[in-house]
């Protein structure tokens, strides 16, 4: 059976230059999936050519196993049934509340209108705020019309274009948990892009790891954070560096890993895979420290110049310069091939 | 000290601010009557024709200004095609024509002994009187001229709104299913209403204070109704009372006019502004730029070619001691009338930052009331009020050039304060701060900081004064002292007696001296990344 949304060796460039290259992607009905990667890598070029808004050089998009996007043709965007949310919340300034969300819907007959209009405007938490203008919500409010109005028309496709990157933490916490409920109890399929990785994490289903117009890895967040398969992976996603124990110089002991004379000595070592450890007899010299509020990231430099990160309790200080003593976890650290 | 020296300043901006705005008061208070015979008999006969053709004037130049304005504000904003980058500044010469210069050239390209006439008398061998040809010394060719003249106030404002409006508005809006023109229509029209409403407010304000053309024309409107009034029959009040009618018709497209501007604020631009315009195909995009130059062609390079033309004729030979003297007249009033409202603006503008105050705003919102107010109603006003103070002192003012800096000060002194304000808003309080904490003295402060850093401000509203004063006729056609002629008075003097041809130099020196503040605009579109 074909997945809800695929994407296959899609080629898209502006002019001379590539900005997708050989993306493949699927996503099954009801998965949420996320672009993920650095700014310019590409991400919001393939949510756009998702959308209908680029035109593709090779390969396809379709959606519930039509094709919308090939090289020939390019469906209109609203030919498509497929909703987006901006980063700016792109709420139509001269609309009500009310009008906003039943934009996408003004062909149906009145009474069905205000009757999936209300029910939206509930299920988003806005009662009583249907007449109100988009200038006179709050970030919060207006990113909640925007998720009404996309979902409202019940779209076979859902795609995010970064739209938590302008509210604040604690809201953005609150709307990622928010938008995602939604999402699953409507059953629609999304992708999210991103350059934020707890974002992703918390959000999504399945992560795309952007690189340079190329889906570099893709796989459940737990996946690709325990066992990416790429140093790009390794390196983007969550804290951690990339040690070479086969050399005997790092003050690591050697049966800390499984062989140390195969290919894949490189290990990416992960704060969590260091912990202090008084009597370890593993003494290194702290040479920065971070305070995160709940703890403290430090980072210990190894016998032979290189460094890890390990993560120690806030409320004890570290002093920079000072040896500290940790112990080593790598059992299921992931190893990357060279 | 500080105290006094802000309180001496704030006496000195609310003087200035009630001087300039007493020929209005003056005019809005003659409504209250007592009202003449002269009143009486326009009543019974010329009044509701006035109100009628101003009426369709204004619906005429609005639709007109509308349709050309938007159109190609959305073209140039929206669409990718050849010629485009010219457009997107070329569509903004016709600013450089004032209206009555282009109903010359025009009636001179189409009336019955114009080129296009003779033209086609001669290629289909027609005879005068037995082919129709509708006329341009009507209401529909003043209609016709006005429109593509004062489109670009449409142009402009209906540009920025769209180019400003988030592209993911529009994508959303094609992602809810709307294609291209119902985007068109839905979404980025009204959003560009309150912007579309400002311009359209500003071409009906010119509409209105238009004298040259309508006189020209031969169409009774209110300010040809005042001007003969007054030059015909020499009924001050009466004058003021038909200026009181226009005043109040004015006042309400300002405030139709500041209320959109107060809506924009709430329609702002997003951070997701458009970054790609819609590539069109070859054909369609030279369609398009072809539909751009029309504008361009009509509003500005036609009537000017034509201008050109007839100097050409006369050559160098026009070119003489009464020309001259013309150029020296013209060119020392302006100037005159330009450092007057430069050092005014400075006083009041400073003076607000100085005590930042309701009053100080309140004197600067007095002094800066007259700029939609109609040359001919501010004539008239300063005419009540010199001859108010002429008859106290006893002291022959009205008459003088005194007048002319006054009715000119009141006139355009906003130009100059809009743009000295715009200059000290880029200085940021913080840097007053620095330099007082640094042990600068307020005039040290201004010198040596405040003034290098506005000096460009203060060069362009003496620019601004300076070509709107080079073309104003209505002020100048009513209070110039006797035997006093500017290029503007000549060449409707000129215009009036058919004499085209010999109208046509001055009037050229004075589109040319136009075309600097769109050259000025220009730039500074392409500053803001507005082009």
């Amino acid at each position: 059976m074909n997945p809800h949304l695929e994407i296959n060796s899609l080629y898209c460039s502006y002019g001379e230059t590539e900005i997708l290259s050989n993306v493949d992607l699927s996503l099954e009905k009801g998965e949420i999936g996320c672009l993920l990667g650095a700014s310019g890598s590409g991400k919001t070029t393939l949510l756009r050519a998702i959308a209908g808004f680029e035109n593709i050089n090779t390969g396809f998009v379709a959606l519930n196993g039509n094709q919308l996007s090939n090289s020939n043709k390019t469906l209109a965007p609203e030919k498509r049934k497929i909703g987006m949310i901006f980063q700016d919340f792109a709420l139509f300034p001269h609309l009500s509340v009310e009008q906003n969300i039943e934009f996408g819907i003004r062909d149906l007959d009145r009474d069905i209108r205000l009757k999936l209009s209300e029910k939206m405007i509930s299920l988003v938490g806005l009662s009583g705020l249907e007449n109100a203008m988009p200038y006179q919500l709050s970030g919060g409010q207006q990113q909640r019309v925007a998720i009404a109005r996309a979902l409202v028309v019940e779209p076979d496709l859902m795609l995010l274009d970064e739209p938590f990157s302008n509210v604040d933490t604690r809201l953005k916490n609150q709307l990622v948990t928010e938008i995602r409920s939604l999402l699953l109890e409507k059953n629609v399929t999304a992708i999210l892009v991103t350059h934020d990785q707890q974002e992703a994490f918390s959000f999504a289903d399945k992560l795309f790891l952007i690189h340079e117009g190329r889906c570099i890895e893709s796989g459940s967040p737990s996946d690709l954070y325990r066992n990416p398969k790429t140093r790009f992976t390794a390196q983007f996603l969550g804290e951690g560096r990339i040690v070479d124990l086969a050399q005997e110089k790092t003050g690591i002991p050697f049966q800390s890993i499984d062989n140390p004379d195969s290919e894949k000595t490189l290990v990416l070592i992960r704060p969590e895979h260091v912990s202090f450890s008084s009597g370890s007899g593993l003494k290194f010299p702290v040479i920065s420290k971070q305070f995160k509020g709940d703890h403290t990231l430090i980072e210990i430099q190894l016998k032979d110049g290189q460094s890890v990160l390990c993560m120690h309790n806030s409320n004890e200080d570290v002093e920079v310069g000072k040896a500290i003593e940790v112990s080593f976890n790598l059992e299921f650290a992931p190893r990357i091939n060279k | 000290m500080a105290k006094l020296k802000s309180s001496n300043w704030l006496l000195g901006q609310v003087l200035i601010g009630i001087f300039l705005a007493l020929p209005s008061l003056f005019i809005l208070s003659d409504l209250l009557g007592p009202y003449s015979e002269t009143w009486e008999h326009l009543r019974n006969t010329v009044l509701i024709s006035y109100i009628a053709n101003s009426t369709i004037l204004l619906v005429g130049v609005g639709l007109g200004t509308i349709f050309i304005g938007v159109g190609t504000a959305w073209l140039v904003a929206m669409c990718e095609f050849p010629g485009r980058n010219f457009l997107s500044w070329g569509l903004l010469l016709p600013l450089a024509m004032p209206t009555y210069i282009i109903a010359y050239a025009y009636t001179d390209l189409l009336d019955v002994l114009g080129p296009i006439q003779t033209g086609l008398r001669m290629a289909f061998d027609w005879k005068v009187g037995e082919y129709v040809f509708p006329p341009i010394r009507s209401i529909g060719g003043a209609i016709f001229v006005m429109s593509f003249v004062l489109y670009p106030y449409v142009y402009l404002l209906a540009r920025i709104a769209f180019l400003n409006q988030s592209g993911s508005l529009i994508e959303t809006g094609r992602s809810l299913g709307l294609n291209s023109w119902q985007c068109f229509r839905k979404i980025a029209l009204p959003i560009a209403r309150p912007a579309i409403i400002a311009g359209l407010s500003l071409a009906l304000m010119e509409t209105l204070a238009d004298f040259g053309t309508v006189e020209y024309f031969g169409i009774g409107v209110f300010t040809t109704g005042i001007f003969r009034t007054w030059y015909g029959l020499g009924d001050l009040q009466t004058a003021s009372q038909l200026s009181a009618m226009l005043l109040l018709a004015v006042l309400a497209l300002m405030m139709l006019e500041r209320i959109s501007r107060e809506k924009l604020r709430f329609y702002n631009p997003t951070m997701n502004l458009r970054t790609s315009r819609h590539r069109l195909s070859k054909a369609l995009g030279i369609f398009c730029c072809f539909l751009g130059l029309i504008p361009v062609c009509i509003g500005f390079l036609f009537p000017a070619l034509r201008l050109l033309a007839l100097s050409a004729k006369d050559g160098l030979s026009s070119i003489n001691l009464d020309f001259l003297v013309l150029i020296w007249n013209t060119f020392s009033i302006a100037a005159s009338a330009s450092v007057l409202c430069l050092s005014l603006a400075v006083l009041l503008v400073y003076g607000k930052r100085l005590t930042s105050g309701k009053i100080s705003a309140a004197a600067l919102r007095l002094a800066t009331s007259g700029y939609a107010v109609p040359g001919t109603v501010i004539a008239i006003g300063v005419l009540m009020v010199l001859s108010f103070i002429d008859h106290v002192t006893n002291v022959f003012v009205s008459g003088s050039i005194l007048a002319l800096l006054f009715a000119y000060t009141v006139r355009f002194i906003a130009i100059s304060t809009q743009s000295i304000e715009s200059g000290l808003e880029q200085i940021r309080p913080n840097i007053d701060e620095s330099s007082q904490i640094l042990g600068a003295t307020s005039f040290r402060m201004i010198r040596s900081i405040h003034f290098p850093l506005i000096r460009g401000s203060m060069l362009t509203a003496s620019l601004l004064v300076f070509v709107d004063v080079l073309k104003e006729l209505p002020a100048t056609l009513i209070l110039r002292p006797f035997d006093f002629n500017t290029l503007a008075v000549k060449t409707y003097e000129l215009a009036g007696d058919e004499r085209l041809a010999d109208a046509s130099l001055p009037a050229l020196t004075i589109v040319m001296a136009g075309i600097v503040p769109v050259i000025l605009l220009t730039k500074n579109l392409s500053k803001t990344g507005q082009k």
